[in-house]
């Protein structure tokens, strides 16, 4: 009798001791099993781009950072086609949330398929778990060194301004028309069908046409050799490396404010930039382990050293800040079908 | 009978793609036309100089070797196999999935097992370590392993 | 400036240097051996290896890889019918016969003899041109591509063995399905269904293997008996050695297709994968006996070979001239150039001539290494040809199955490999050419890109630019030199 009160005494005390403890000792054990997760696991990135490209070395300079700082095995897995569209679907419909798939992206690309309704896109950006902007990417108009028009009144005043495009898609397109918007070029035509960046700066060389757009890593090399000339930097603020260069807004102050409106919508848009995320639906502990890895890799030195020497510059954004940045794209049906005509057919 | 219904099938294809062209615009539609409208003459001129030499031939002359080896039926035991092949890779992913294929197929045509053997470690040895490792070229693992695992 | 220049070539031979390339060459030859992988992708791997290295070295390890490469993929068509990348399908139209026949050593011969002296001509015209390297690649816009292409285009006719009319329909065919995909001029989709798939058009990849080396490995499914259907076959010193001599027979050949290929190269944006074609086209039309072409004739062998090889010495002209790459490999290398610290472009080729001819050093001593090491490696790689049928055809069908995969990652290229090897096998079985329709595959749609630049650019007076006349003038009378000879000898008795 004295056992069985005293024994069940003890038993529910024991058993809330250890209920109880288990409680606060819960959320320690999961943290650590995150990181523990990942030790030895392989992480696969997704890069939508074919190898060599811009988005494949972001994704291999970082990939030995991330490597370090989970201990999984990253591997860079290039899934080219549709100008990123493949990878996009993929990571939509294919790939799995458990947090071992995260791909890289050129979101500019990935909202305007959606944006303007392209048919062949599966997903819905805004649902994908983003975990970070790796950089902007700076475009910069410039025209060749023994261009016909190197000033902007000379290319203000000239009868017909060529102007380069690889092919005919509304990403390409977001250079040239806020350059063309915003210096107010009536005379300004596209010549679209160049192979790739290389053939579009080969033709600003030679003289076939009269200038171009690219971002400012793919010019680099040219700008420092004094082939290419930078006219205006295409986004809101004067890029770091070019630090004299004006932007578009300062190329027309007085700016109307329909133009600015397609202006600010285009850079916006651009700003986006690169940005790696995960599928939908990834749980929330491994998402924030993930966002934190590669806000460390990005201060990794060894590997904004690597970047830069390729004019690659980071300019972080955290996924919080991003996911609202992306929440506020959108466009109303006439917005839309005026965005459309602007990029892809007024010049 | 072949020489006539290759070039059958891909005038029909050729067909179909004129058909599409036609509702693109001028910039999208103008080479394409320009080079399948007379495609497709040169089919049908090559399909009926295929029936004139065919009626000339009174008796009917029979195709190539034995059948067996060069026929239609050797090509469709071939295609079985590719089909077998492609069956496998997608559910045992490439590892498995070729080193199986190649068990069954080997053993099939009667390899002998020492052979079967070395072919077998050989060419995943080669996929493993060659594609794989040095090349990190992810490996599919097979629908069969990928809902597993 | 002189003693720079020496300098610059000398540095090559030092120890880490060579040892360097050593490695990158046997990457290079397993790389371009596996079908589908090419010198893209090692270079997109070694890359990240050369941060932190000189230059010299690092240069010698990415060129010596892709060097080593496009010869790996020589021996993969001439043996296998496999081509190991874009430019070495050409090869196998001969090649493979010549394997097929017993003599897989002289094919062998004549591929590596073809790469170390074409490598040579490429290195020795990029050397001697550096002075004029800007005026030569300012020269060349989209008119005067959009005629080389032209040109290309009309060696389909050439190419066709059987009837001219299959070979026209075959060419034709082809351009049709180069209009498959996104238009870049317009930006309008074609042909593709709604399908992402075929946003690119059809792949490259999946397009080689499955027109060229499914057939083949049908072929050894259905027969059982081994590629090389005569006896048993060695790879001999000897048969490489006379391999060897007919370059040296076929000198003239050597020599057109050699230039061939580095024009080409010259040119940004036109291809590799034109100049195999190109070359082989002319050397066909050149020849005393061009209906061998096609059965296993060394010249045909040759003629690719060595465009292909020459091709990367012209690449490097844009490349170091202006930062603009001539082809494919040299994008990527581009990237090592901005990792070691260089800027391309005028600059460049003032401050930096040592290193300059030293990359020329290592393009040359690349190639040639190469190919000794090739053809040490070729005595025993060519048993394979005597392996039955029963055992090749399907390790074959494995191997590309694993090449059209590992290009993109995507299941459906090997599917639409597959499906292309059904196009390719029935188009030998009814005698129409697949290299025509190769060819009009890789150059249709691209002749109607450079026409649209062109006319947008310049209006249609882009025809009268001096290049593109000389072109014109040049290919009409290349492609109609037999018959107009024989025109003018007629007026001559008469008159």
């Amino acid at each position: 009798m004295k056992t069985s009160t005293w024994g069940k005494g003890l038993y529910f005390l024991a058993a809330l001791f250890l209920w109880g403890g288990f409680v606060p000792v819960r959320p320690a054990v999961a943290a650590q099993s995150v990181a523990d997760f990942y030790k030895g696991k392989t992480l696969t990135w997704i890069c939508p781009f074919s190898p060599g490209g811009g988005y494949d070395v972001w994704a291999r300079v970082l990939a030995p950072a991330v490597q370090k700082l989970t201990g999984a095995t990253v591997v860079v897995k290039n899934m080219p086609g549709g100008s990123g569209l493949v990878g996009s679907n993929f990571m939509y419909t294919k790939a799995k949330p458990d947090g071992l798939t995260i791909a890289i992206t050129q979101s500019f690309t990935m909202v305007i398929d959606s944006l303007f309704d392209n048919p062949a896109v599966k997903y819905d950006f805004k649902k994908f778990t983003w975990l970070g902007r790796l950089s902007t990417d700076d475009y910069v108009f410039s025209v060749g060194k023994n261009s016909r028009y190197k000033t902007m009144k000379e290319i203000k005043a000239a009868p017909r301004f060529k102007i380069a495009l690889d092919s005919r898609t509304a990403v390409n397109g977001a250079g040239v028309t806020s350059f063309a918007l915003a210096a107010n070029l009536e005379n300004a035509s596209v010549v679209a069908g160049y192979a790739g960046s290389s053939e579009v700066k080969l033709a600003v060389l030679t003289g076939e046409v009269d200038g171009t757009s690219t971002s400012i890593g793919s010019q680099w090399q040219m700008l420092k050799s004094g082939q290419l000339i930078a006219v205006a930097v295409v986004g809101k603020e004067r890029a770091v490396s070019l630090p004299d260069i004006p932007t578009i807004y300062e190329l027309n102050p007085n700016m109307p404010a329909g133009t600015k409106k397609w202006i600010d919508q285009l850079t916006t848009l651009q700003d986006t930039g690169r940005a790696v995320y995960a599928p939908p639906g990834v749980p929330r502990d491994k998402a924030d382990y993930l966002r934190g890895v590669i806000q460390k890799a990005v201060k990794d030195p060894a590997v904004t050293s690597r970047l830069e020497k390729q004019q690659f510059y980071v300019v972080y954004l955290s996924a919080a800040e991003y996911q609202k940045q992306l929440e506020s794209l959108g466009l109303t049906p006439q917005d839309k079908a005026e965005l459309q005509h602007l990029l892809l057919k007024k010049y | 009978m072949f020489n006539i219904l290759f070039p059958l099938a891909l005038l029909s294809v050729v067909s179909v793609m004129i058909i599409f062209a036609l509702g693109y615009d001028d910039t999208a539609r103008f080479f394409p036309l320009l080079v399948m409208l007379p495609v497709a003459a040169l089919l049908v001129l090559e399909i009926f100089l295929e029936l004139r030499t065919r009626v000339k031939q009174k008796t009917g002359k029979p195709e190539g070797g034995p059948a067996e080896k060069t026929g239609l039926a050797a090509y469709l035991k071939s295609q079985a196999w590719v089909v077998l092949l492609l069956l496998s890779l997608y559910f045992l992913g490439f590892i498995a999935g070729s080193a199986l294929f190649l068990l069954i197929y080997l053993r099939t045509h009667e390899v002998k097992w020492l052979y079967t053997a070395i072919s077998v470690v050989v060419t995943v040895a080669v996929i493993y370590g060659a594609f794989g490792l040095l090349f990190e070229v992810y490996l599919y693992e097979g629908l069969l392993f990928s809902k597993f695992f | 400036m002189y003693t720079d220049i020496l300098n610059g070539i000398l540095s090559i031979f030092d120890p880490m240097v060579l040892l360097l390339m050593f490695g990158g060459m046997v990457v290079g030859l397993v790389l371009g051996i596996l079908p589908g992988l090419s010198g893209l992708t090692g270079l997109a791997i070694l890359i990240p290896l050369v941060f932190g290295m000189e230059k010299t070295q690092a240069f010698a390890l990415l060129m010596g890889m892709y060097a080593a490469s496009s010869q790996g993929g020589s021996v993969t068509a001439i043996l296998l019918n496999i081509p190991g990348t874009g430019p070495n399908a050409a090869t196998l139209l001969d090649g493979f016969p010549m394997t097929q026949q017993g003599h897989a050593g002289r094919a062998l011969g004549i591929s590596l003899a073809a790469s170390a002296f074409g490598g040579l001509f490429g290195g020795v015209v990029l050397a001697l041109s550096m002075p004029l390297l800007r005026p030569i690649v300012m020269a060349f816009g989209s008119p005067e591509s959009f005629i080389i292409v032209l040109l290309g285009l009309a060696y389909i006719g050439v190419l066709a063995t059987a009837s001219p009319l299959k070979g026209l329909i075959s060419g034709g065919f082809g351009v049709a399905l180069s209009f498959i995909g996104y238009q870049e001029v317009s930006g309008h989709m074609r042909f593709t269904a709604d399908s992402i798939y075929l946003f690119d058009g059809i792949r490259l990849v999946p397009m080689t293997l499955g027109l060229f080396g499914i057939p083949a490995a049908i072929d050894l499914i259905m027969s059982g008996s081994s590629i090389s259907q005569a006896k048993i076959v060695h790879a001999t010193a000897s048969d490489m050695l006379e391999g060897f001599k007919d370059l040296f027979r076929h000198w003239r050949t050597f020599l057109l297709c050699s230039s061939i290929g580095t024009v080409i190269g010259i040119i940004p944006g036109v291809g590799g994968d034109v100049a195999a074609w190109v070359a082989y086209g002319s050397a066909k039309q050149a020849s005393k006996h061009p209906e061998k072409f096609g059965t296993g004739c060394p010249e045909g062998v040759l003629a690719p070979e060595s465009s292909t090889n020459a091709k990367e010495g012209g690449a490097m002209i844009p490349t170091l001239a202006f930062g603009i790459p001539g082809s494919a490999g040299m994008a990527v290398l581009l990237g090592a150039f901005l990792i070691v610290g260089l800027t391309p472009g005028p600059l460049l080729l003032r401050d930096h001539v040592d290193f300059v001819f030293s990359l020329v050093a290592i393009l040359i001593l690349g190639n040639v290494l190469g190919s000794v090491i090739l053809a040490l490696a070729a005595t025993q790689l060519v048993k394979v040809v005597n392996v039955p049928g029963t055992i090749m055809g399907p390790i074959i069908l494995i191997l590309v199955a694993m090449g059209a995969y590992s290009t993109a990652g995507n299941i459906l290229d090997v599917l639409s490999a597959f499906l292309i090897g059904v196009l390719g096998y029935a188009m030998r079985r009814a005698h129409f050419s697949s290299p025509a329709l190769f060819l009009g595959y890789i150059l249709g749609a691209m002749a109607e890109s450079y026409f649209y630049l062109s006319l947008e650019a310049y209006g249609w007076m882009f025809l009268m630019r001096p290049i593109v006349l000389t072109l014109i003038v040049i290919g009409f009378f290349s492609l109609n030199y037999k018959w107009l000879g024989k025109l003018f000898k007629k007026t001559g008795r008469a008159a």
